[in-house]
């Protein structure tokens, strides 16, 4: 503790404001607006908003570009954070084979803080504070990169993050410098990865026992403030006929005595068969679907305590309701309105006050579910983006939900969502079940491998078995406390020793 | 004096001479009022005073002597006589043909008693609140339980007043020969009310928000709801369908009323507290409707090609 006071004390007495004015600030911030507009490129999709209930193309617009402008801006200042190492480690007398290690050690400190200080800047009402969002971490671009993918059950995606930079850097100095021997020392970390890759265990061997079957019904609900009985009457009959079908799926499983069927987040299939049945009489449909026991996972929005929460309501078919989960990680601005967002619409938008939005509150309880010999943890939607989340009480398999409903079609957030799944998996060794609305629904297996995926163009029912895993990964064990300790080590022996040759 | 002075005067006269009147009547001997006297000490509304088989909320619903446990002394008891069909207001000595159809699944016909819908029962209890006060009866500090019994009977009478006020207006339904294509006809009309009115898809009240910020929403279902009683009465029942037509008819008269009082809450609050309980009542009711609607399909045989039908179809197949 005496060690990391040290550092911080450090850190203030340099007077870190004063790295707007250094060169190395905006050349890595500008080359974390170009990323970064890249990253979030899909809030366009969002465009014109009516899905908020907000009236007006031109509003939309100039609301869509501010919250554009301020998530880029926001996530490239730790990039420009980060040039200023960069610059400092340039001018000062490290050798060019440390200087990676310090600039690695700083780009994981930087994005660390990133992931913590999107929840900050987007503070609000439904603010879920902590080091969670990791969307645009560097490590998500290799999910299609099996070598480098499999190393995140050992140090996770601030390990890949870490090894990243270290190549990168390295080999930038390497060529400054016109030292090209240090290339061939940075040849350590490919072999590494090939090393991990030969030794590390494999995922656990496909068994046909204790399999479980899995129905994962993906639906096309276009977010709306209104929907039409129509629409609402169309959308559960479908619901209905794939539920009807999962069960009949489950119950011609020969793979144990029940079985899991997912609804992707925005499914509300309980709310719309409350119009129609009372309590018992839900009870007694559920019990009727099949002769098996049958979980279903459902979704909706629910009024509680002054508060609306976003609960996923699990349905046991022979008991009704075995447990809920209530969201933690909401969206800003599509599940609550961070402050500096309702200051902008005070200003730009007096309708959008008027849309009756209602901010979503976070819950408070364990996203880990013990049914019976069941173990998972549920990730709704953007709670995908926090390994720490994911990693909680070493589930047996991971059950995510999501809605790409408000994006009229678009299909960036889906991908990069999808690559973070297979990350989510692989650092856990587990198996992870997906169910989406507007999106492609999936079951990944713990190597990252895909193994089904729905064609994310209708109402789709996907079927199949998972392997509930109850080993763990060292990822699983220990999170990124491993990485993030020896990146802080680096950086502040780095530091002292920079201190010491000054006073020196 | 101005003219507020004289009345405010005025208001202290009548107040004195109420005074010395009370003063008197200790010495005389004679007690004025007590509100249990009149009142006469009651049991809760759930409860069967008079043990004829319709609680106290019954009897208030079918304007019955709550007290009494055969209203019309025809030697039938009122829970027996609404059990199997007939009026228990008409003497009748419950031969066929004497039971009328339209209580069975109707309300009861107005009577002279059925108060009007803008009945403010907030002035009204209030009233009696203070005119309790005023004759000495309603004091919390007194040691007997006039008090209670005093607010009991007050609550009592205005669960009394609100339960004559849910009485839907006296309707002829135009009733039609129950024809094959009658009924087609009838249930593609009847989709539309329940699939835009009924099920209420469209209802958007923010239910995390306070209540009394939200009186727009409550005028406006009020009013969808009343344009659609109108729809309902208005169009053709094949006979057979018609104890159903009747039933959705009143629940959807049910909900413009009580929308109607929860959308008027600053002018009577305490009708719409109670309206906001009725309407989660009715709305309790409404899956039942719906599947005798779809019990009455199957039973007739019928087949509709609508998309709540084949959903009902669907959910209540099993």
């Amino acid at each position: 503790m005496e060690y990391i006071a040290e550092l911080f004390k450090h850190i203030v007495q340099s007077r870190p404001w004063h790295a707007l004015k250094t060169l190395g600030f905006w050349i890595g911030f500008m080359a974390g607006i170009l990323y970064f507009s890249y990253i979030f490129w899909w809030l366009w999709n969002l465009y014109p908003l009516d899905s908020f209930g907000l009236p007006g193309k031109t509003a939309g617009l100039v609301l869509i570009s501010l919250i554009f402008v301020m998530a880029v801006a926001e996530m490239a200042f730790f990039w420009g954070l980060f040039g200023v190492l960069c610059q400092k480690i340039s001018a000062a007398r490290i050798s060019s084979r440390t200087a990676p290690f310090i600039l690695a050690s700083g780009f994981v400190l930087a994005e660390y803080l990133r992931s913590f200080f999107f929840g900050v800047f987007n503070l609000g009402a439904g603010t879920f504070l902590g080091a969670h969002w990791t969307l645009g971490n560097i490590a998500y671009q290799f999910s299609d990169f099996s070598y480098i993918l499999r190393t995140s059950s050992i140090w996770g995606i601030y390990g890949i993050s870490f090894l990243a930079a270290y190549l990168i850097s390295g080999i930038a100095l390497s060529l400054i410098k016109k030292n090209y021997k240090n290339l061939l020392i940075l040849l350590w970390v490919p072999a590494l990865l090939i090393g991990i890759n030969l030794l590390a265990p494999r995922s656990p061997d496909i068994r046909q026992e204790g399999r479980i079957p899995i129905a994962i019904v993906q639906t096309q609900i276009p977010s709306k403030v209104f929907y039409t009985a129509d629409e609402t009457i169309d959308s559960l009959t479908t619901k209905l006929e794939l539920l009807e079908k999962s069960a009949e799926f489950i119950d011609s499983s020969e793979n144990g005595r029940r079985g899991l069927i997912i609804f992707p987040e925005g499914s509300q299939l309980l709310t719309d068969l409350f119009k129609f049945l009372d309590e018992e009489s839900v009870e007694k449909y559920f019990n009727e679907l099949s002769e098996k026991e049958i979980l279903v996972l459902d979704q909706i929005r629910f009024p509680e305590e002054n508060s609306l929460k976003s609960k996923i309501v699990l349905v046991n078919s022979k008991t009704g309701i075995a447990a809920t989960y209530d969201k933690k990680l909401l969206v800003p601005g599509g599940e609550f309105r961070p402050y500096l967002m309702r200051a902008l619409l005070y200003v730009f938008s007096p309708s959008f006050r008027r849309s009756g939005f209602i901010d979503v509150m976070p819950g408070s309880d364990s996203n880990f579910i013990k049914f019976d010999d069941y173990k998972f943890v549920i990730a709704v939607c953007s709670e995908l983006l926090s390994p720490s989340l994911i990693r909680n009480h070493n589930p047996d398999f991971i059950v995510g939900t999501n809605n790409f409903g408000l994006f009229n079609g678009g299909r960036l957030l889906e991908r990069q969502m999808r690559s973070i799944s297979v990350f989510r998996a692989v650092e856990n060794g587990k198996y992870l079940v997906n169910s989406s609305n507007f999106g492609k629904s999936y079951i990944i297996n713990p190597d990252g491998i895909v193994e089904q995926m729905a064609s994310g163009a209708d109402y789709e029912l996907l079927t199949g078995t998972i392997v509930p895993n109850q080993g763990r990964t060292w990822y699983n064990y220990l999170g990124d406390w491993p990485i993030l300790l020896l990146s802080l080590v680096i950086f502040g022996l780095a530091i002292r020793k920079n201190r010491n040759d000054k006073t020196g | 004096m101005t003219k507020q002075v004289k009345v405010f005067l005025v208001f202290l006269a009548v107040l004195a001479v109420f005074s010395v009147l009370s003063f008197f009547d200790i010495f005389t001997g004679v007690k004025s009022a007590k509100l249990h006297d009149f009142a006469i000490p009651l049991l809760p509304i759930e409860q069967d005073a008079d043990q004829d088989g319709l609680s106290n909320k019954d009897e208030s619903y079918w304007n019955t002597d709550f007290q009494n446990p055969d209203t019309d002394g025809d030697g039938f008891l009122d829970g027996e006589e609404v059990v199997s069909g007939f009026d228990p207001r008409v003497p009748s000595d419950h031969s066929m043909g004497d039971n009328i159809e339209s209580t069975v699944y109707g309300a009861p016909k107005n009577l002279a008693d059925t108060i009007s819908i803008d009945e403010n029962l907030s002035e009204n209890a209030l009233a009696a609140m203070i005119a309790g006060v005023a004759a000495g009866d309603l004091r919390p500090d007194v040691n007997d339980d006039a008090f209670d019994k005093g607010v009991e009977a007050i609550s009592l009478t205005t669960f009394d007043n609100f339960s004559k006020m849910q009485s839907p207006p006296e309707t002829t339904y135009n009733v039609i020969e129950p024809s094959k294509e009658n009924q087609l006809a009838y249930l593609n009309s009847l989709a539309d009310i329940i699939k835009k009115d009924l099920l209420g898809f469209s209802q958007v009240l923010n239910t995390s928000a306070p209540i009394n910020g939200q009186f727009q929403f409550f005028a406006a279902k009020s009013e969808q709801f009343k344009i659609a009683h109108s729809k309902i009465t208005s169009i053709n029942v094949p006979r057979n369908w018609l104890e159903i037509h009747k039933a959705i008819s009143n629940a959807i008269y049910g909900l413009y009323l009580n929308y109607h009082f929860i959308g008027n809450y600053e002018n009577d609050v305490l009708k719409a507290t109670i309206a906001l309980g009725q309407l989660s009542s009715i709305n309790a009711e409404i899956p039942g409707l719906l599947k005798t609607v779809q019990a009455k399909i199957l039973e007739e045989k019928l087949e509709i090609d609508d998309s709540l039908y084949r959903v009902m179809d669907l959910i209540y197949k099993q």
